[in-house]
């Protein structure tokens, strides 16, 4: 099935450059390493040789799409298309300069997860294979089987838009979410005190390495020149302390906020393992609360944050 | 000279040493492999290597220098003490101690950076051998043998009973001399604790040799480097994991009346790092990769006859894009 | 295994605290550059401090950060340090910000020199541009202060325009010098410019000086440098005879953070000085 998939996707990108309709190709290619895939861009016919979309593919290619400009062909799962919604809705993509392919998506698998419950350590994993509603592990001459729902990455859940919302192509398969839809648990942080989550995220924070991996991978921070990079004045200190740390990932929370669309890449990236989507997801809930909005889903809806009404509140202008 | 000691006894021993010096040691924190004020843990089999690299217990992702108060015209420096106390590291691995080797004439030299320098001297360096091939790892074609290494103070080799040292310094003799915990060892038992390497490469990816005689051939193809570099997002993680990754800058925090200069981590991938205020020689993403890998592989080499990276896989096993290094040099070297 | 560095802990100065030094003069050069004179607070480094021409050193203005300028006076000119600051960025702008009798620091001397001994006995012709003449001024006035040791001096300067010129009491000085050959050029004279209108490098050939027992040094911008040292092949001075000081961001200055490279090189330990010979081989896009 992969096999057909792929070629067929190598045959469009391949005559999506022989006329001419684009620049460049953005797919995915083998890894190099267990579990992982690595982002393709093809600048010719030539460059689409190592196209592979058997698993791992994780990542939303709509990041390049800030710095590759002209006309691109792009490979999206049904989240990774949000993105383009989103972009193309704040005026940093044109429609027409997309070529859109939709792939079909059986949700992605999390290594991390997987040696979680299979209750071995994730340098022992040696394989994960799927297999219909379950998913096969093996470590250490052992073999595992878990629900599929166990070895996915959290957002893969509840997925909510298993088919592009906006494509050119869709290459064969099923469009539908990976797992029955069931209402994910509620995040336990939620539920706590103010004081708890302050020293819950200033815990997390501490562990920052400030290597922007998570604002570098988002499609939604487009921004030519990040409020960190800015010295006149120095909003934000370079300087790694929890204290910095902290007001780096809010304010970047804050700022991505309305063009967010939780696809959790900034959490996949973080070499330090800190859970950043459950603060995509607040923000979202809070969102949808407020002003009934859902970032990347809707072309026409007013952007919360870009969108002046004379009935705006204003109370809080003394 | 060998010595040997059981795996109880080296727990014991460990947990000895916490009345003298911080004793840290191989625990998982966050789900990720750190070194940690040791406590008893038992020592995982599973343990290859730390996430991030030990060099940040020697050049630290942040460090205060000096002081200044100020107020009614007057400024006072107040210059800050490097790190101070004994420290001991178990289970360090031969790549991070080869990448200390390296960085040391880095701190040294005309100009000695005295925090560094004081971190390198109050640490005693006690390595494990490999027992299994890190993901994305070469440290074969770097010249390192997982299983035995000169460059710590003692080098441990796991044996079915616990261990077997090979003593390497004068602090290690003394550190491990004393019959509580220790019995005297034959270089032959040493030599038959050599143990296997799960997943080690029969054949050499590519020939370091060749990487260094061409690295200077690839530097002015544009094309290739952008080739390669193409994925990169401009993270830092490659250059804050990696082991034998220098680069620092100094900031200053400043507070009413009161402030402090700061040295911490930076990474050359950054798009500012050399930018100027009317220039930036490396505004393009692969003009910075480029200088990364001649860095590492040419560059440095030529000013302290050692190249800049041990091999231990960090880099390509994190990297968010999966930007291989190792593909990068077959390239060079083919 | 390293030494511990035989010094004592507290109170010792690391390799990244500067000194104190008091700022006893501002002068304005043009609308954005000043020249600052500074000295020691301690006295006794008032003394023992020295640095030979081409030298740079860390000014900082503390809670800013710091910032890298040649040391503009020169060494046989005692007494007090002199450097100069375009207004461009965060500690630059903070620079110009303070007066005389305010405090900064000073790290330093760093990086290489220009190479007297090669220079003695010689034709001397030092090409300025714009602020580009503070580093070289430094050279031009120990070569002036031991004027026996030269032979001919020419010094051609030039700036955008009359309002960029700096160090405006020093062109005076030595166009006033019978022992001197000054040339004062603009891109573009006003009204009331009276003198030599023209690119350096333009009004270089025009001069037309023989290389022959010569030697060139120049600094300014980058695009001037790159002019002059074409116009200076064509009159046939070798890479050998021509040197210059490059420029890259730089934060220990002594060869440590990684930043300032070209290939190999530092530009804060092996440069700043620099002999063409030494630089031709670099790309023109690597600094």
């Amino acid at each position: 099935m992969a096999d057909r998939i792929r070629d067929e996707l190598m045959a469009m990108a391949t005559r999506l450059f022989d006329e001419g309709k684009i620049d460049h190709f953005l797919g995915y290619q083998k890894g190099t390493v267990k579990f992982k895939t690595a982002p393709l861009i093809a600048r010719s016919r030539e460059d689409l040789e190592g196209l592979w979309v058997e698993d791992y593919f994780a990542h939303n290619l709509a990041l390049y799409l800030k710095e590759i400009k002209g006309k691109v062909g792009i490979l999206v799962k049904g989240c990774d298309s949000r993105s383009l919604v989103s972009l193309i809705r704040e005026g940093q993509l044109k429609r027409e300069d997309l070529y859109v392919v939709g792939l079909p998506c059986p949700g992605q698998i999390d290594p991390g997860k997987v040696a979680e419950v299979a209750t071995c350590e994730p340098e022992e994993l040696e394989e994960i294979t799927r297999s219909g509603p379950e998913v096969w592990v093996r470590f250490k001459a052992q073999e595992k089987r878990l629900p599929k729902a166990l070895a996915l990455l959290d957002k893969c859940l509840d997925c909510q838009y298993p088919q592009p919302l906006i494509f050119d192509s869709l290459l064969p398969g099923e469009y539908v979410a990976p797992v029955e839809k069931t209402t994910p648990a509620e995040d336990e942080l939620r539920k706590k005190t103010g004081t708890e989550k302050w020293s819950f995220w200033s815990e997390q924070f501490q562990r920052c390495i400030r290597c922007y991996a998570c604002r570098n991978v988002c499609p939604a921070c487009f921004c030519p020149r990040c409020i960190v990079e800015e010295n006149m004045p120095q909003w934000v200190s370079p300087l790694p302390t929890g204290g910095d740390n902290f007001v780096f990932h809010l304010m970047r929370m804050m700022h991505v906020a309305g063009t967010c669309t939780s696809c959790g890449e900034c959490e996949r990236v973080c070499p330090m393992g800190i859970p950043l989507r459950k603060l995509n997801n607040k923000m979202a809930d809070d969102l949808r609360e407020l002003y009934d909005f859902v970032a990347g889903v809707d072309l026409d809806k007013p952007l919360p944050f870009r969108t002046y009404r004379q009935e705006d509140a204003d109370d809080f202008i003394k | 000279m060998y010595r040997k000691i059981t795996g109880e006894k080296l727990k014991k021993w460990l947990a000895g040493l916490k009345a003298q010096a911080e004793v840290l040691a191989p625990a998982r924190e966050n789900g990720l492999w750190t070194y940690r004020n040791f406590d008893r843990q038992d020592f995982s089999p599973n343990f290859q290597n730390s996430h991030l690299p030990p060099k940040a217990l020697f050049l630290e992702s942040l460090r205060a220098m000096f002081e200044w108060k100020s107020g009614d015209g007057s400024l006072r420096l107040n210059p800050l003490s490097p790190p101070d106390g004994q420290r001991v590291i178990f289970g360090l691995k031969p790549c991070d101690a080869k990448a200390l080797k390296i960085l040391e004439p880095v701190f040294a030299g005309d100009y000695q950076d005295v925090f560094y320098l004081r971190n390198l001297s109050r640490t005693l360096l006690l390595g494990q051998a490999c027992r299994a091939q890190c993901e994305g790892s070469f440290c074969g074609e770097m010249g390192i043998d997982p299983q035995d290494s000169a460059d710590f103070d003692v080098f441990f080799r796991e044996t079915p009973e616990g261990y077997i040292a090979r003593v390497i310094t004068d602090r290690g003799n003394a550190l491990t001399g004393g019959r509580d915990f220790f019995g005297e060892a034959s270089e032959e038992e040493w030599n038959l604790a050599r143990g296997q390497i799960r997943g080690r490469r029969e054949k050499h990816l590519f020939d370091l040799e060749r990487v260094k005689a061409r690295a200077a051939e690839y530097f002015p193809d544009e094309t290739f480097w952008k080739r390669v570099s193409a994925k990169c997002i401009n993270c830092g993680i490659c250059t804050y994991l990696c082991p034998t990754c220098h680069c620092f800058d100094l900031c200053d925090l400043q507070m009413p009346g009161q402030g402090a200069r700061f040295r911490c981590s930076d990474s050359c991938a950054f798009p500012d790092f050399t930018k100027m205020a009317v220039h930036n020689p490396r505004e393009e993403k692969w003009r910075r990769y480029r200088q990364r890998v001649s860095h590492k592989f040419n560059f440095f080499y030529q000013n302290f006859q050692a190249i800049a990276c041990v091999g231990c896989g960090r880099c390509v096993a994190h990297c968010p894009v999966n930007l291989d290094l190792r593909e990068v040099l077959l390239e060079v070297a083919r | 295994m390293n030494q511990l560095p035989t010094k004592a802990l507290a109170g010792e100065l690391s390799i990244y605290q500067p000194h104190l030094m008091e700022i006893i003069r501002v002068i304005p050069e043009t609308g954005d550059t000043k020249t600052f004179h500074i000295q020691f607070l301690d006295s006794a480094l008032r003394e023992t401090f020295s640095f030979l021409s081409g030298q740079f050193a860390e000014y900082s203005v503390f809670g800013e950060g710091e910032a890298t300028f040649c040391i503009s006076s020169s060494p046989s000119r005692r007494g007090h340090l002199e450097f100069s600051v375009k207004r461009v960025g965060r500690v630059t702008e903070a620079l110009h910000q303070l007066n005389q009798g305010d405090i900064i620091g000073l790290r330093g001397p760093y990086g290489n020199h220009f190479p007297l001994d090669q220079l003695k006995g010689k034709d001397l012709l030092f090409i300025g541009g714009g602020i580009g003449l503070a580093p070289l001024r430094s050279l031009i006035h120990n070569v002036l202060d031991n004027r026996s040791d030269y032979r001919e001096i020419t010094i051609l300067y030039g700036a955008r325009s009359p309002q960029d010129l700096c160090f405006k009491y020093d062109l005076e000085t030595w166009s006033r010098n019978p022992a001197v050959k000054m040339i004062t050029t603009v891109d573009a004279g006003d009204k009331d410019w009276k003198g030599q209108v023209g690119l350096v490098p333009v009004v270089l050939e025009e001069i037309g000086p023989s290389p022959d027992g010569a030697v060139a040094i120049t600094c300014g911008p980058p695009i001037m440098i790159r002019y002059t040292l074409r116009s200076l092949e064509k009159l046939g001075f070798l890479p050998s005879q021509v040197w210059t000081t490059l420029e890259m961001k730089m934060k220990c200055g002594l060869g440590k953070c990684g930043r300032c490279n070209i290939g190999p090189l530092y530009v804060c330990k092996d440069g700043p000085v620099f002999s063409y010979e030494e630089i031709r081989n670099f790309s023109s896009d690597e600094f």
